[in-house]
C-alpha cells in the first residue's frame, strides 16, 4: 500500500506541476502586484483582502470609501491646502485593486477635472491614461481626455458636445451628468441641463443622493425657464 | 468500490447534522442578505458590489467549512476510537480516506450550492439575469475548496492537532494568493539559499490567485476552453497528491 501510494502521490505530483506550467502558459489575467497598491490609511485594509485573493470586493469597499470620502464636506483647507487633496489617491486605490472598474476611472476624473472646488485636470489626466492603459476597449475614458484637451484650450461648445454623448454610457457617472447639467445652466441653456437631469433621473435609480438632487434642480430649472432666458 | 460510497454517504450525512456546519452555513446566507443591505453604498455599483460580496462570502464560507470538516474529520475518530468500528471491517485505509473525503466535500458543495441559489434570487430580485460566467465562479470556487480540503485532511494526519491543522492549512491559503509574488522573488534574488527555496515553495503551494474567475471574469481577453482545462487538470492533481498521501500517512498510523 504504502509504495503504491507514495508512486500515485509522486505521478500526481508531477502532473499537478505540469498543469500549473500549462495554466501559466495559457496567461490568467492577473491583478497588479502588491507592491503597487496605493500607499495610505487604507492600506492594511487592501493588502488584508488581497491576502485573502478577494481583490474585486476590496475594490468595492474602496469605492465606498471614495463616494464617502467625495461626498463628504472637506474642510476649506485640508493639510496640503487643497480641497480633496487625496481624491486622485483615493481614485488610484479603487483601480490598483481592480484595474477593470471602469466607473471609478470616469468618477474621479470627473471630479478632478470639472468639480468648481477641485479644477486639478492634470491628475484627472493621470487617472484617465492609466484607465486606458487598462482598458483599452473603453470609449467614454478616451472621450473624456478629448474632453479635457478641450477644456484646457478653452474650447467650451465642443467639450460640451464631446461630454454629451457620453450621456448615453451606462458607465457614465450621475456626477459627470451633474457638471454638465451646471455648465448648461450657467451659460442659460436650460432645455439642455434640463435633459440631462432628466436622463439623471431615469438612469440612475441607485444613486439615491443624484435622484434627490435631480428633483430639486428640475423644480429650480422649472422655475428659471418661467422667469425667461439669462 | 461499495465500502468507498457507503462511507462517503455516511460522512455527508454525519456533517450536515453537525451543529458547526449549520451554524456556519446560516452565517453565510445572513452575510449574503447583508451585502444586499450593504450594496446600497454603492449606488451606481450596486449590482456589482452584490456580486463581489455574495461570491466572495460564498467562498469564505466554503473555505470555513472545508478546513473545519477535514481537519475534525479523522482526527476526531481517531480519538474516540470509532474508527476501530470501520477498520475492523474488510474496508481498505485508503478507501476510509477517500471515503471521508468525499463526504466532506459534497457537505460543502451542498452548502455551497445553497448559497449560490440564494445569492442567484437576490441577483434576480435587483434584475439580473445571471451569465455563464457566474456558474464558472462557482465551479472555481468550488475546486478552491476541494483543493484546501485535501490539504487540510493532509496536514490533520500529518501534525495529528486540529488547531495546528487548521493553522498551517489557513497560512497556506494567504501564501497560494502570492505564488506569483514568490516567484518574482526568486527571480530577482542573487543568492543560491533563497532563491530555490522560494521556488520550491511557490512550486509546491497552491497556486490559488489562479482560482479566483470570479475577479477576472470580466477581463478583457478572458481566460479561454483550455485555460479551464489546465485548471481542472490542476485541481484534480493537486487534490489526487494530496490525498495519496493522506492515504499513505494513515496506512502508517496506529489505530
Amino acid at each position: 500500500m504504502s509504495r503504491r501510494a507514495l508512486a500515485a502521490a509522486a505521478l500526481c505530483a508531477g502532473m499537478a506541476l505540469c498543469a500549473g506550467a500549462g495554466l501559466r502558459a495559457s496567461s490568467t489575467p492577473r491583478f497588479p502586484p502588491l507592491s503597487q497598491l496605493v500607499r495610505g490609511p487604507f492600506q492594511a485594509q487592501d493588502l488584508q483582502l488581497s491576502a485573502m485573493g478577494l481583490r474585486a470586493a476590496a475594490a468595492d469597499i474602496a469605492w465606498v470609501q471614495l463616494l464617502q470620502y467625495a461626498g463628504g464636506e472637506p474642510a476649506p483647507t485640508e493639510e496640503s491646502g487643497r480641497r480633496y487633496s487625496r481624491l486622485k489617491d483615493m481614485t488610484l486605490r479603487v483601480v490598483r485593486l481592480d484595474p477593470r472598474f471602469q466607473r471609478a476611472y470616469a468618477f474621479g476624473a470627473a471630479m478632478l477635472a470639472w468639480d468648481p472646488e477641485v479644477q486639478r485636470p492634470d491628475e484627472a489626466l493621470d487617472i484617465l491614461q492609466e484607465g486606458i492603459r487598462n482598458n483599452p476597449d473603453y470609449g467614454l475614458l478616451r472621450l473624456m481626455v478629448a474632453a479635457l484637451a478641450y477644456k484646457k484650450q478653452g474650447d467650451m461648445p465642443r467639450m460640451v458636445g464631446l461630454l454629451e454623448s457620453s450621456l448615453d454610457d451606462p458607465a457614465c457617472p450621475s456626477l459627470m451628468k451633474a457638471i454638465l447639467a451646471n455648465i448648461h445652466k450657467e451659460r442659460g441653456e436650460y432645455a439642455a441641463a434640463l435633459a440631462v437631469w432628466e436622463n439623471v433621473l431615469a438612469n440612475g435609480r441607485d444613486d439615491a443622493s443624484y435622484q434627490e438632487r435631480a428633483r430639486r434642480q428640475i423644480d429650480v430649472i422649472h422655475r428659471l425657464m418661467e422667469k425667461g432666458p439669462k | 468500490m461499495d465500502s468507498l460510497k457507503s462511507i462517503a454517504a455516511c460522512s455527508f450525512k454525519e456533517i450536515l447534522r453537525q451543529k458547526t456546519y449549520l451554524v456556519v452555513l446560516l452565517f453565510g446566507l445572513i452575510l449574503l442578505g447583508g451585502a444586499l443591505i450593504v450594496s446600497v453604498l454603492a449606488q451606481q455599483e450596486r449590482l456589482r458590489m452584490i456580486i463581489d460580496l455574495g461570491l466572495a462570502t460564498g467562498e469564505l464560507i466554503g473555505l470555513v467549512l472545508a478546513v473545519f470538516t477535514s481537519v475534525n474529520l479523522i482526527l476526531r475518530e481517531l480519538e474516540s476510537r470509532t474508527v476501530q468500528l470501520v477498520l475492523a471491517h474488510p474496508v481498505p485505509r485508503s478507501h476510509y480516506i477517500l471515503g471521508r473525503f468525499l463526504g466532506a466535500w459534497a457537505a460543502v458543495a451542498c452548502a455551497m450550492a445553497l448559497m449560490a441559489a440564494l445569492h442567484l434570487g437576490l441577483l434576480a430580485l435587483y434584475g439580473w439575469r445571471g451569465a455563464g460566467v457566474y456558474v464558472l465562479a462557482w465551479l472555481c470556487m468550488l475546486a478552491k475548496t476541494a483543493v484546501m480540503a485535501a490539504l487540510a485532511l493532509l496536514l490533520s494526519l500529518t501534525l495529528s492537532s486540529p488547531a495546528a491543522a487548521m493553522a498551517f492549512t489557513l497560512f497556506l491559503w494567504l501564501l497560494g494568493h502570492f505564488t506569483a509574488e514568490m516567484q518574482f522573488l526568486a527571480e530577482r534574488s542573487g543568492s543560491f539559499l533563497i532563491k530555490w527555496p522560494l521556488l520550491l515553495a511557490a512550486f509546491a503551494t497552491p497556486d490559488l490567485a489562479r482560482f479566483d474567475y470570479r475577479d477576472f471574469w470580466n477581463a478583457a481577453p478572458g481566460p479561454d476552453a483550455p485555460w479551464f482545462l489546465w485548471l481542472a487538470l490542476y485541481t484534480a492533481a493537486y487534490v489526487s497528491t494530496a490525498l495519496a498521501l493522506s492515504c499513505q500517512i494513515f496506512s502508517q498510523k496506529e489505530v
